[in-house]
């Protein structure tokens, strides 16, 4: 469906992105994860038609952005970094005007309009003024804009930017729901977004592509050791000990300063739950919490990249 | 054709809600009526004091009409909108030009007054209830109709007011039978009109090349205020007849004969370029198609450069 092939940026001596190629699927939802800076917008720019690339190609549905770019963006919704928002015109006759330039049929507009309202929750806003409209809402016109030509294609550049989180649970079910009718390609860099929405993720750092595949491949590559999370009710010197006497226990963490809260690693594919539940509880103490650890996109970013991610917000 | 529609009535729209477009109608209207009164104190019943007089004054009201059409939508980023939708350049500069032409069509249209009152005045023993009460009112209720449908959207209401517009125009013909001597107060128009065509695709150009209002605003008053009024000061202070060579000629008659002979083209090209000279000839009803031509060009090469000055920065 959308297919990026060797994409170059060059900013006077600078290199912005360096030989991106991936593809997405049609129906599946591509996160684009990175960093602050490390070439997410200026590819989504490229591939949406509004920059030209400095080399390589871009094909939105076999048309190619800048041979066919017509073509290629009638296939496109986008929704840009900055909410492309006319401040004066209502919710309503604002995403009229896109249903018209994008080229949807006169008597379907206003169905199409109406639903797409419907779909985003800003139904009871259709004759506000957009500059009145608070930041989340005017996020929602703005992902509203992208959606109301049933596009092939999305392009998303960090949809939940700047809203609460209550905003952003919205808008995660909202690119949810798109799955499987749309090809959905998003930027992020929050971690814990790209794991909850993405069929696929392609991690990008310093304008280079580092890897490329499904969320579950991606942190089973990193996945070195089995951990497990343990509370116990019990003095902290005393369980430490214990949990170190069961065979198969390589490290024993701590990880709270008053209660014996502890993580416990061991050989990749060892299950060691049964194990210290049982020595936990055969020496009398309640046993509070245990847990099985999954390794996180942190991990993957840290093990692919070397350098820590920005910290993840983590909301959902 | 469709996209070039929606386009311009969105800009005009954009104007009609916004304060600047009532701003600049309001300042036109009242040095118009400025002109207009003045000559009648002197017990001449004339347009052409009017139109010869306003031109400066629309040196500097248009730009401020188009100074926002491009360099809003870069500061803002909803160019972002347009470019990533299958919209060409094209579509963009002439939806947006035939957007604020017809804005501008309406701030002449609401000047109509003047040859209502002008028909009545020339003869004073005429009836006053028709054409002029009659077509005074109905270009009050198309004003007022035209911005109602505007706010609100309304076909219907956009309809009524071009019926009014109508019936004010039938009574601008009868009125200008009153005047007896027509010719001069149609091509007047139709010259101002053409004038600010050109003023109008000049700010438009100056609004592609920044995303500084501000600076494009300035610009295009500069260039204009060059191509009328110093032009025009120019060429007056510089010689209209060809030089001629003295009968007994030595090497220093020579040279001041080729000097005089440079700034004599010098002054047949600026005479060519001037704005003003046409618009005279129009406002005597002189209508030369050499004027026609001129501001057609001038229209077209600041359209293409403008269309030019998008699509480099997509593609370059």
């Amino acid at each position: 469906m959308v297919e990026v092939d060797q994409l170059c940026k060059r900013y006077g001596d600078t290199l912005a992105i360096d030989s991106v190629t991936f593809q997405a699927r049609e129906g599946e939802i591509l996160a684009f994860l990175g960093k602050n800076a490390a070439g997410k917008t200026t590819t989504m720019r490229i591939m949406t038609g509004f920059m030209p690339p400095t080399s390589g190609t871009v094909r939105i549905g076999g048309a190619d952005i800048r041979e066919n770019s017509v073509q290629a963006r009638r296939q496109i919704g986008y929704l840009p970094e900055t909410a492309p928002l006319y401040d004066e015109m209502t919710v309503q006759s604002y995403l009229t005007f896109c249903a018209r330039i994008r080229e949807v049929p006169n008597r379907e507009v206003l169905g199409r309009v109406e639903r797409v309202m419907d779909s985003v929750n800003i139904i009871q806003r259709r004759n506000w003024i957009i500059g009145k409209l608070s930041k989340g809402l005017r996020r929602r016109v703005a992902l509203a804009q992208a959606l109301v030509h049933n596009p092939r294609v999305l392009i998303l550049d960090e949809p939940t930017e700047g809203l609460d989180p209550e905003q952003i649970i919205e808008i995660r079910a909202l690119i949810r729901n798109l799955r499987g009718d749309h090809t959905v390609i998003l930027s992020t860099h929050i971690l814990t977004e790209a794991q909850a929405l993405a069929d696929r993720i392609v991690i990008i750092d310093g304008g280079r592509i580092v890897a490329t595949d499904t969320t579950q491949n991606l942190t089973h590559a990193v996945q070195r050791v089995q951990r497990l999370r343990v509370e116990a009710d019990a003095p902290l010197a005393e369980v430490r000990q214990q949990l170190k006497s069961i065979t198969g226990v390589q490290l024993v963490e701590r990880i709270d300063t008053e209660r014996s809260r502890f993580v416990v690693e061991s050989a990749r594919d060892m299950d060691l739950r049964s194990r210290v539940a049982e020595s936990i509880v055969s020496a009398g103490w309640p046993l509070l919490e245990l847990e099985r650890l999954e390794p996180t996109l942190e991990d993957v970013f840290l093990s692919i990249t070397g350098r820590r991610a920005v910290a993840a917000e983590d909301v959902v | 054709m469709r996209t070039i529609g929606t386009i311009a009535e969105r800009e005009f729209k954009a104007l009609v809600t916004a304060p600047l477009g009532y701003i600049v109608m309001m300042f036109f209207l009242f040095v118009s009526s400025v002109f207009f009164v003045a000559p009648l104190n002197q017990n001449v019943a004339n347009i052409r004091y009017l139109i010869g007089n306003v031109t400066i004054w629309l040196v500097f009201l248009l730009p401020a009409l188009t100074m926002r059409l491009l360099a809003e939508e870069k500061k803002t980023g909803t160019i972002e909108l347009l470019m990533t939708s299958p919209v060409t350049e094209t579509q963009v500069v002439l939806g947006k030009y035939l957007g604020v032409l017809a804005y501008y069509g309406v701030m002449l249209f609401s000047t109509m007054q003047f040859v209502l009152v002008l028909g009545w005045v020339r003869r004073s023993g005429a009836n006053p209830f028709f054409p002029t009460y009659t077509g005074l009112l109905a270009s009050a209720v198309t004003l007022v109709l035209l911005t109602l449908a505007a706010l609100n959207e309304s076909r219907p209401l956009g309809i009524a007011a071009g019926v009014a517009k109508v019936v004010t125009l039938v009574c601008v013909v009868f009125s200008l039978g009153q005047m007896g001597e027509w010719g001069p107060a149609v091509t007047g128009y139709l010259g101002l009109w053409l004038m600010g065509a050109v003023f109008l695709a000049i700010g438009l150009l100056a609004s592609g090349l920044t995303r500084n209002q501000i600076i494009a605003w300035v610009s295009t008053a500069a260039i204009l205020l060059l191509m009328t009024a110093l032009i025009a000061w120019l060429t007056g202070n510089l010689p209209s007849t060809q030089p001629v060579l003295e009968s007994n000629p030595n090497f220093g008659s020579y040279l001041s004969f080729g000097g005089a002979w440079v700034i004599y083209v010098l002054g047949q090209v600026l005479q060519a370029l001037s704005l003003q000279t046409y618009l005279e000839n129009f406002a005597q009803g002189v209508l030369d198609i050499r004027d026609i031509v001129l501001y057609l060009s001038l229209i077209a090469a600041s359209l293409f450069f403008a269309v030019r000055g998008l699509a480099t920065s997509r593609w370059a």
